[in-house]
């Protein structure tokens, strides 16, 4: 009978231990508090991802490009059309060479925490930038950096090694934000910067929340007082919420939910086609994918509607030849049809190229992402009939990185958005040292000859005609074979106004449009 | 009575028409496997992306499609297949490792049996999400790799189940006397020991499979399991998840048939237990 | 006795070096760069060889394994588990900390279920037996077969979507709004309770058949005593030790696979927590986690064992 009670004892025990864990631990939680009244306009944000640690100069995905716009502030900005505006600075001028930028920035500019920004600050940020060891999602051009002078601290000069006619919308890239002194130390973050919010609290993995900045230049022009972004990885939790009322904007709607929002009365519906999805080879095998032929075949196989329709539910555009949207000035409406489907044409290419029997590939996915492995699925039967014969390699995002770098596959699937609008951005895909979202081994001189000539180019007229010819160059040699653009929407309540989705790749810079924005109540 | 009289009487008392219901269940998933081929169903891998997320009963395609316009009914029946390679590959790995380790352990014992054991108890202290991430994030995911997981993660109960029993047989006579005839100790442990360790094993197997199927979905639902295009019911649910508004059946039809075949393999492994082992199951329990 | 638990504490230390052991050697062959993937994202490009040189020296990934290892040990005895390689001014200790609250909480609602559902369902299917014990022990056998995702699938469709009873997902702490914390809490809890639930009752059932055919039942009863007294007093109680064993271990194997729920119902907890650390390549984190689950595993099972070693001395070998 003694016994009875000890047993019970000791199995109370472990629950008790376990239930004050809980306890303790709901405690220990950062609670934010309720808001006091109504009076305060709140923004409340469903963002797509975490960001655990802020490195605004590093490519750390949309989420973080969101945050950054919301903490930061760059020399330029975006408008809601797309357009290149000032930021912090003024006013800015470039040489005629297109070798040098002169920036001028507002008076008494403050980052959050009330220490001025200077001059100093723009040198020794955009030097960080141009630092190879930095890994600034701008680095490339950034490596173009000769110097940058401060005749005085509104004044910065900016002198590239070469000319970039583009260079200003680099600069206006969320991860060109000018940083304080204190984010280049050796764990240096950056959750404070110069925008028009500053972050109050932290949820980790949960939620962010953040107040208005009063030191932001225009922060006449802010019209939320705090503003609450949390976290929902689940597409369909994302949606939910926003359906509910529980937020009022999302981003990343889920292709499969696009007719739900449009059909509720109390939501837009604000879609752009974003970043495109295409294929990449291994060239440097030696073998099939190695033929000129064999790549063009491919591009002429795939059913680019198909891709759209399986993996985006339809909300995808079809892009058949270089990644150049309709409203850009350099669109060539029939090169861009320059990979229409053509399948008898397809096996004939491939007849030619010696493989009428066609070959065994490993294609490389990830299940990491539906849409990406669902993209991969869709062109599978698409190179059967061509005689490829595919076998899905989906491992987690991790593993797909490092194999496409390392060259461990024969065609992967790809998605991804350019820095800026202008077919500039181009050259990241056709030459460069190994890396993951590029053909592997690929080496085109008179390709990236023409690429180098684009940037230079005088006159608008100039750059046309040899963007024409980079574009007749791709379709011949197929550094990478265009699917389709997947369309990037936020969806927000009807009572927000002002907030827009910026067209083309710069749809993850949409967060700029906050300022200005406001909630009707 | 004799002991044949008596099996069979414990035989049918283990049996209930809802017990038979499953054992039959499980009778037909593996015909439906062997003769999967022959039933002209459509390519499970085809798409037809025009007429994806058709409904149950659209012409041509009677339990619906998918996003891909793949047949479900088509898929499912595969997938039937994939599910019990799978299952009873595990469940062959699961035994073959843990019987080894079990039977080595209880025999040899100090030193052998100290390893063997610990072993099976860093495999039953690992939390088998993350086994089974770190295997096949290594290997790459694959039916081989999941095999070899589940495989893995499975051997502890035959191993603890096998140890246990050698354990309280080793020391009876029949095994000295073994011994006293000059077999080795393999040929002793294969022939003497086995047969009497085997009642509680054969009632594990089917538990093993319910158990393995159970896994599997999970797994490919966290994209762990197998590969797409490969149907499995557990990648057909994750899949269907999205479009679960257009086309609830995609998730509801998969999910019945896991339940189903897991139910059904219970089932017979109560049967089992109630025929062969008796002693375990000492309130039936269906 | 004592030699008994500190025998078996010994070992649990053994054991759990063991796991960490492997846990460090198989992320070190998982293919994939944490400095990699800390430097892009899904539609990322290039990054320089010197930036990634820079990101895996700041993260401790160029020291040679051996080395990488005995620090991690040297840490692990100071109780230092590290700092997340996504950010290193989260410590993984408290990141756990965080997290795990939320997925005890998830559990233990659903024992609670399983305890004030399973134990008296099971404990009427013994008394009553016939036609009620047939359907019970039908439903406790489809619980079991139910993966737990269908099930929370099954639930966000039904009793969120269509009948908008509650929220589909998401987190809020309790502090801040203790109905809708508690709304968000209902389905994957029960959700997560179906296994748990079914093993219970069946346990229950079986243990009760199996006291009430003992002696001293009939000595009880052919004493005078009624039957429900009898049954309540004394048959439930002295079932109750192979039930309560049998939801610790439960409990314990439970803590280490809540990540399908949490993904269904978007439940910041330790599974989903281990599931993005694991695609991140946050090793330290990762880490940590194996290393509280399987502790908590060992702890439960010694536990267990003790009650075992208490109620039959030979089990203590």
């Amino acid at each position: 009978m003694a016994s009875r009670p000890r047993r019970w004892i000791s199995t109370l025990g472990a629950f008790g231990a376990a239930l004050a864990l809980v306890l303790t631990g709901c405690s220990n939680t950062a609670a934010p508090k309720p808001a006091a009244s109504s009076s305060a306009p709140e923004l409340k944000i469903g963002l797509s991802a975490d960001v655990a640690d802020l490195k605004p100069s590093r490519d750390q995905g949309a989420a973080a490009m969101m945050l950054d716009t919301m903490i930061h502030r760059g020399l330029l900005g975006y408008d809601a059309k797309g357009q290149v505006v000032p930021a912090l600075a003024e006013s800015f001028q470039a040489s005629a060479d297109n070798k040098s930028f002169t920036f001028k920035l507002r008076k008494d500019l403050k980052f959050s925490d009330g220490s001025a920004l200077t001059s100093a600050n723009v040198k020794k940020t955009l030097e960080f930038l141009a630092t190879s060891s930095s890994g600034a999602k701008i680095g490339a051009t950034m490596s173009q950096l000769a110097s940058v002078d401060t005749p005085d601290e509104q004044t910065a000069v900016v002198n590239l090694k070469n000319a970039n006619v583009a260079f200003p919308s680099y600069l206006a890239d969320t991860t060109a934000a000018i940083l304080p002194d204190k984010a280049f130390g050796a764990q240096g973050t950056s959750w404070e910067g110069a925008g028009p919010f500053k972050l109050d609290q932290t949820q980790k993995g949960v939620s962010f929340t953040f107040t208005k900045n009063p030191n932001f230049y225009d922060a006449s022009n802010v019209n939320f007082d705090k503003v609450t972004v949390t976290v929902y990885a689940d597409g369909q939790a994302r949606l939910n919420a926003l359906l509910a009322g529980d937020v009022h904007l999302i981003d990343f709607v889920p292709w499969e939910s696009f007719d739900r929002v449009k059909q509720d009365a109390n939501l837009s519906l604000d879609p752009q086609s974003g970043p495109w999805m295409y294929l990449h080879f291994n060239v440097a095998k030696g073998g099939p994918l190695a033929n000129e032929k064999v790549r063009q075949a491919i591009a002429l196989a795939v059913n680019r509607e198909n891709v759209a329709k399986a993996a985006f539910s339809g909300q995808a555009s079809v892009v058949a030849g270089a990644p150049i949207s309709e409203s850009s000035p350099f669109y060539n409406a029939q090169l861009a049809q320059g990979w229409k489907q053509d399948v008898a044409k397809a096996k004939q290419l491939m007849a030619e190229a010696g493989y009428a029997n066609g070959f065994d590939a490993v294609l490389l996915t990830s299940s990491q992402y539906a849409f990406h492995q669902d993209t991969a699925l869709s062109v599978q039967p698409d190179l059967a009939a061509i005689g490829i014969r595919t076998t899905l390699d989906s491992g987690d995002w991790a593993t797909r990185q490092q194999k496409a770098a390392e060259g461990r596959y024969d065609i992967a699937v790809a998605g991804s958005a350019g820095v800026v609008n202008d077919p500039s951005f181009l050259v990241n895909f056709v030459t460069g040292p190994a890396a993951n979202n590029r053909s592997y081994g690929f080496d085109d001189p008179k390709l990236d000859d023409l690429l180098n000539k684009g940037l230079q180019a005088a006159t608008d007229a100039d750059r046309k005609a040899v963007y024409d010819q980079v574009q007749e160059r791709i379709i011949q040699t197929v550094p990478f074979a265009s699917l389709v653009g997947r369309s990037q929407a936020f969806a927000y309540s009807k009572k927000l106004s002002g907030f827009a989705n910026i067209p083309g790749f710069l749809t993850f810079e949409s967060g700029y449009t906050l300022v200005g924005a406001r909630l009707q109540a | 009575m004799t002991t044949t009289s008596r099996s069979v009487r414990r035989l049918r008392r283990s049996l209930n028409p809802v017990r038979v219901g499953g054992a039959l269940f499980v009778l037909v998933v593996v015909i439906v496997t062997i003769l999967v081929p022959l039933l002209g169903l459509p390519d499970p891998l085809a798409q037809h992306i025009p007429e994806k997320l058709g409904g149950i009963g659209t012409p041509g395609h009677p339990l619906g499609t998918d996003r891909f316009g793949r047949d479900l009914l088509s898929r499912l029946l595969f997938g039937a297949r994939i599910e019990l390679v799978v299952s009873i590959g595990a469940t062959a790995v699961a035994l073959v490792v843990g019987v080894a380790l079990g039977m080595l352990g209880g025999f040899l014992g100090r030193f052998v049996e100290t390893i063997t054991m610990r072993t099976v108890d860093v495999i039953l202290a690992f939390p088998p999400i993350v086994l089974a991430l770190l295997i096949v994030t290594i290997y790459g995911p694959g039916i081989v790799t999941l095999i070899v997981t589940m495989g893995i993660l499975f051997s502890p109960r035959f191993a603890r189940l096998t140890y246990g029993q050698v354990v309280t047989v080793r020391n009876l006579e029949y095994v000295e006397a073994s011994r006293v005839f000059g077999n080795s100790t393999l040929r002793t442990m294969l022939t003497v020991v086995l047969p009497n360790v085997s009642a509680p094993i054969i009632v594990q197997l089917p538990l093993t499979l319910a158990t393995s199927i159970l896994l599997e979905s999970g797994l490919s639902y966290l994209g762990l399991g197998v590969v797409p295009p490969t149907p499995s019911w557990g990648l057909m649910v994750a899949d269907g998840q999205r479009d679960m508004i257009a086309n609830p059946a995609l998730v509801a039809l998969p999910s019945a048939v896991i339940v189903a075949t897991i139910l059904a393999f219970g089932l017979v492994g109560d049967i089992l237990r109630d025929w062969l082992d008796p002693r375990r199951g000492m309130a039936s329990n269906l | 006795m004592t030699r008994f638990v500190l025998n078996r504490l010994l070992l649990g230390v053994v054991l759990l070096w063991l796991v960490v052991t492997v846990v460090f050697l198989a992320l070190h062959a998982v293919p994939g760069d944490p400095a990699a993937i800390l430097l892009g994202s899904e539609g990322s490009g290039a990054v320089t060889p010197e930036a990634l040189a820079q990101v895996r020296s700041q993260l401790g990934l160029d020291k040679p394994i051996l080395v990488q290892y005995s620090d991690y040990l040297a840490g692990l005895a100071r109780l230092d588990f590290g700092t997340s390689f996504r950010s290193s001014d989260i410590e993984v200790l408290s990141y756990i900390g965080d997290r795990l609250p939320k997925t005890l909480e998830l559990v233990l609602m659903a024992a609670l279920i399983a305890v004030v559902v399973g134990i008296p369902t099971g404990a009427l299917a013994a008394r009553i037996g016939g036609l009620a014990d047939t359907v019970i022990s039908s439903l406790t056998t489809l619980g079991v077969s139910m993966p737990v995702y269908v099930i929370g699938t099954v639930f966000v469709l039904v009793f969120s979507l269509q009948m908008g009873w509650f929220p589909a997902g998401g987190y809020i702490a309790i502090e801040a709004n203790p109905s809708a914390h508690f709304m968000r809490l209902v389905l994957p809890a029960i959700a997560l309770s179906f296994g748990i639930t079914s093993v219970v009752a069946r346990m229950t059932r079986s243990a009760v058949l199996e006291t009430v055919a003992q002696d001293w039942v009939r000595t009880a009863r052919s004493q005078g005593l009624p039957r429900a007294v009898v049954f309540r007093r004394h048959v439930i109680r002295n079932s109750l030790n192979p039930v309560v064993t049998t939801l610790g271990l439960e409990i314990g194997s439970l803590l280490g696979s809540t990540v399908l729920i949490e993904r269904v119902f978007t439940w910041p907890g330790m599974g989903s927590l281990l599931v993005d650390s694991v695609n991140a390549r946050d090793y330290p984190v990762v880490q940590g986690i194996v290393i509280v689950i399987a502790a908590l595993f060992i702890l439960i099972n010694l536990i267990v064992d003790i009650l075992y070693g208490v109620l039959d001395p030979r089990a203590r070998r």
